[in-house]
C-alpha cells in the first residue's frame, strides 16, 4: 500500500512558480498542481525537494534511484542536476 | 481555474522554484569562453561585409542586409549568453574565502557585464577582443580557485585567438 501511495499521503499539492528556468511552459506566476502518487517517466516535469527547498524541472534521465533534472530555458538554466527517486514531490498535472 | 487561483490566494500554495540552485558543483567557463570568441567572430565577419560599389543594386543590398542582421542576431545573443554563464558561476560558484584572494573578481564580473552590453551596441572589433580577455582572466581565476593551474592553447576557431584550459 506504501507503494501505491509513493510514501505520500495527499495526492495533489499546489505550486506557484518562481523564477524563469522553466520558460517558456512555465513562467513565474504560475500555479500548478502535482500528482505526488505518479509513476515519473523521462520528460515529466517534476517538483522536488532539495535543501529544505522545492524546486521545478524537467526529468531528463532515470538510472536506478538517481534522476537527473534540467531546466527548458537554457539560458537561465545551464545545469544539469542529479536528485534521488524519494526527493520527488510529484508530477505537474496541471498549470493555471 | 479561477476557482483555484481563488483557494490560491486563501490558502498560499508552496513555492516551487525554477532556477539552478542545487549545489551540484558543475560548472565551466569554457562556454562564456565559446561564446565571447563567437562575438568576436561575428564583429569581424560585419567588419568585412563589402558593397561592390557605392551605388549596389537592390538584390546585394538585400542580401547585405540580411546577412547583417542574422550576424547581429548571433552578435546579440552570444553577448548574453557571456553573461548568463559568468553570471551563474559567480553567482553560484564563487565563494566569500575566494575574494581574498582574487579582491578584483567582483569588479571583473561588473566589467564583463557591461563589456557584453557594449559589444551589443557597437560593431568593435577591440571591444569584442577585450570582452575575450575579460572572460579569459575570469576562466584563469574560476580554474586557480580549484588549485588547477591553466595553460591558453590555440582555439582553432576562425577567431584564431586562444582559449584558457586547466592543464
Amino acid at each position: 500500500m506504501k507503494w501505491f501511495f509513493r510514501g505520500k499521503i495527499f495526492p495533489i499539492s499546489r505550486f506557484a512558480v518562481r523564477e524563469e528556468s522553466m520558460a517558456p511552459v512555465f513562467m513565474p506566476g504560475d500555479h500548478v498542481l502535482t500528482f505526488n502518487w505518479a509513476r515519473v517517466s523521462k520528460g515529466d516535469v517534476i517538483v522536488f525537494k532539495s535543501d529544505g527547498k522545492k524546486y521545478i524541472k524537467r526529468l531528463t534521465k532515470i538510472k536506478g534511484n538517481l534522476i537527473a533534472v534540467s531546466g527548458d530555458n537554457v539560458a537561465r538554466s545551464a545545469k544539469m542536476d542529479t536528485i534521488e527517486k524519494n526527493q520527488i514531490v510529484g508530477k505537474v498535472i496541471f498549470k493555471y | 481555474m479561477k476557482f483555484l487561483r481563488i483557494i490560491d490566494s486563501i490558502f498560499k500554495p508552496q513555492v516551487a522554484l525554477a532556477h539552478c540552485d542545487i549545489p551540484c558543483g558543475i560548472y565551466d567557463p569554457h562556454e562564456a569562453q565559446m561564446a565571447a570568441h563567437t562575438v568576436f567572430r561575428m564583429t569581424a565577419m560585419i567588419e568585412e561585409l563589402a558593397a561592390s560599389s557605392d551605388n549596389p543594386d537592390f538584390e546585394e543590398r538585400k542580401r547585405i542586409i540580411s546577412q547583417i542582421a542574422r550576424l547581429t542576431k548571433v552578435k546579440e545573443d552570444h553577448a548574453e549568453l557571456v553573461k548568463a554563464q559568468v553570471r551563474i558561476i559567480w553567482g553560484d560558484y564563487f565563494k566569500p574565502e575566494h575574494l581574498t584572494k582574487y579582491k578584483d573578481l567582483h569588479d571583473l564580473v561588473f566589467k564583463i557585464m557591461k563589456q557584453a552590453s557594449k559589444v551589443r551596441q557597437e560593431v568593435n572589433p577591440q571591444q569584442a577582443q577585450e570582452l575575450l580577455s575579460q572572460v579569459q582572466k575570469f576562466a584563469q581565476i574560476y580554474w586557480e580557485t580549484k588549485d588547477r593551474k591553466t595553460v591558453r592553447v590555440k582555439s582553432g576557431y576562425p577567431t584564431e585567438g586562444e582559449v584558457v584550459l586547466p592543464r
